[in-house]
């Protein structure tokens, strides 16, 4: 585990706001990404939180305060960090809605993408946690978005994925799909069998930053 | 002797290798009847039960369950040893508790956003507010040494405090022999502007820079009159003859 996530870890359980946002101020200061800090520094400290429960070294309660404050920070990420610098910049290259599916409250992870699609340029909806597909059907007939992002953390969760795959793509032939989250690392719940150049999984940081790059060479 | 369905929590016996021996009514409602306490747990919190729920951590533990509606809440568990024989209480975290955290959590969310907003929209304004009044005391270059100011909207206060020490800095670095401010565009003048006008006019001469005011409507003589202004400064007419004369 890197240092900064250790240190970072340790101001969410504290609920240490404002440790945790000079931290991040520090991450932008040195040049770091969005994507850079979302999924280096503030997701591993999350996972940390979950590992630290695991092993029976903090409670409930203390996993709720770091959660609480991590949202904060990020809330203020976005105001302070991310709407100054797209004020000006014209958010042309695509609509995209994000949303956790159905009884998924996991939705820290699906808010960071959230952020970092308005960031590159697109106009977002966050739908945030707990979508019904019914719901992401109706919108989507509204909205009319390029890109449809879901995410599932839960086991349970992520086996309701394909229905929504399938549904989504039935409905709309033009939206790229992506799918995100937790489930992911469980090998049996992959997701095979989807058409890849409909359906992108996205493990990663790295996997996000090439399919944004694929996405603009495509649009060239 | 105490038995299982007389306490006043969900509970059961289990042995070492977490195999169940015995288990309340309430329990075997809750989550079933199951040969194995790992049945009862959350797959992705199997290891943590095999890990804590042994003789040496004898206390209590946070686990999620799974009830057999398949709903997955979290329980503390608190353990009791006897030999090779653990009694368990169940007790469930309190769900108002989580629930009323969490729509806290929300209503904080969106305070925050909507708080911030407006942070972020003040600050817009005041950006703009500031671009706006300098706008309103421009420093335009006539000849290397002579400067027109066009003064637009109220003269107040605000507005010559804004500006002061911009204009006077800009007279003192460039060495203004000479500054010409109209008055044509301005529409109220208060009287703290005025008197702050006629200090920043001082100020001005103290530099050594002649000032002269053109554009007076007839309603703002009274007000230039009050504070004293006419010994400061000299009046024209018009700006057009003062323009020809710098120019030729
Ligand atoms: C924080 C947390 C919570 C918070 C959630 C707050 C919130 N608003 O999100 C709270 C305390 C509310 C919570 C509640 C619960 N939790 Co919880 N929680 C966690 C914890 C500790 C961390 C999760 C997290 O925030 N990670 C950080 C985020 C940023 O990571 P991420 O979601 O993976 O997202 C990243 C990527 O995956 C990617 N991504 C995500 N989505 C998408 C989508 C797209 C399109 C793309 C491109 C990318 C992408 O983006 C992020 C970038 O890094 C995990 C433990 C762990 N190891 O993960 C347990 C965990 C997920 N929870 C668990 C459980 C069981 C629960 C509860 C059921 C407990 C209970 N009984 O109350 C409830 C369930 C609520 C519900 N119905 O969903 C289990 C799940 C077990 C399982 N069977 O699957 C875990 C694994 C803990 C455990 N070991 O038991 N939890």
């Amino acid at each position: 585990m890197e240092l900064s996530t250790a240190k970072f870890t340790e101001a969410l359980l504290n609920g240490d706001q404002d440790a945790c946002w000079s931290m991040v101020q520090e991450c932008v200061n040195a040049g770091q990404t969005t994507e850079h800090i979302y999924y280096h520094v503030m997701t591993p400290a999350m996972v940390e939180i979950g590992r630290l429960w695991q092993e029976n070294e903090i409670s409930v309660a203390d996993e709720h305060l770091a959660t609480t404050t991590c949202d904060f920070t990020m809330s203020r990420y976005k105001h302070e960090v991310l709407l100054p610098r797209i004020q000006d910049q014209r958010q042309d290259e695509g609509r995209a809605l994000f949303f956790c599916v159905e009884q998924e409250e996991h939705d820290l992870g699906i808010r960071m993408i959230a952020q970092i699609f308005e960031e590159k340029g697109y106009l977002v909806r966050m739908m945030g946690a707990n979508l019904p597909v019914e719901y992401a059907l109706s919108m989507a007939v509204n909205w009319e978005p390029d890109v449809m992002g879901m995410s599932a953390s839960m086991i349970s969760q992520g086996e309701k994925v394909p229905s929504y795959i399938q549904r989504l793509m039935e409905r709309f032939p033009n939206v790229e799909l992506l799918v995100g989250g937790r489930f992911l690392i469980h090998p049996e719940l992959a997701l095979q069998n989807v058409p890849e150049n409909r359906v992108t999984i996205i493990k990663d940081g790295e996997g996000l930053t090439s399919w944004l790059a694929s996405r603009n060479r495509k649009e060239e | 002797m105490i038995t299982l369905d007389t306490m006043p929590l969900p509970a059961f016996k289990m042995s070492q290798d977490l195999i169940i021996l015995e288990a309340s009514e309430d329990a075997r409602q809750l989550f079933g009847h199951s040969a194995s306490f790992l049945d009862w747990v959350d797959r992705e919190s199997r290891g943590k039960a095999q890990k804590f729920m042994t003789k040496q951590y004898d206390e209590k533990v946070e686990l999620n369950l799974v009830t057999t509606d398949g709903i997955i809440s979290s329980y503390i568990l608190h353990i009791k040893w006897d030999g090779e024989e653990g009694t368990v209480l169940m007790q469930q975290q309190d769900q108002m508790m989580m629930k009323l955290m969490q729509s806290v959590n929300e209503h904080r969310r969106r305070l925050e956003e909507s708080d911030m907003e407006l942070i972020l929209k003040k600050n817009e304004l005041e950006v703009s507010l500031t671009r706006i009044q300098e706008l309103s005391t421009a420093v335009i270059h006539l000849t290397p040494h002579v400067v027109l100011i066009p003064m637009f909207g109220d003269l107040n206060i605000e507005l010559i405090l804004a500006n002061k020490d911009r204009i006077l800095k800009q007279l003192y670095d460039e060495q203004i022999d000479e500054m010409i401010i109209d008055l044509q565009s301005v529409g109220k003048i208060t009287e703290d502007g005025v008197e702050e006008f006629s200090l920043l006019l001082k100020n001005c001469s103290l530099l050594g820079a002649t000032c002269t005011i053109t554009g007076i409507k007839p309603e703002h003589v009274p007000q230039l009159h009050q504070k004293d202004i006419a010994g400061k400064v000299m009046f024209i007419n018009s700006l057009k003859d003062t323009l020809t004369r710098i120019v030729s």
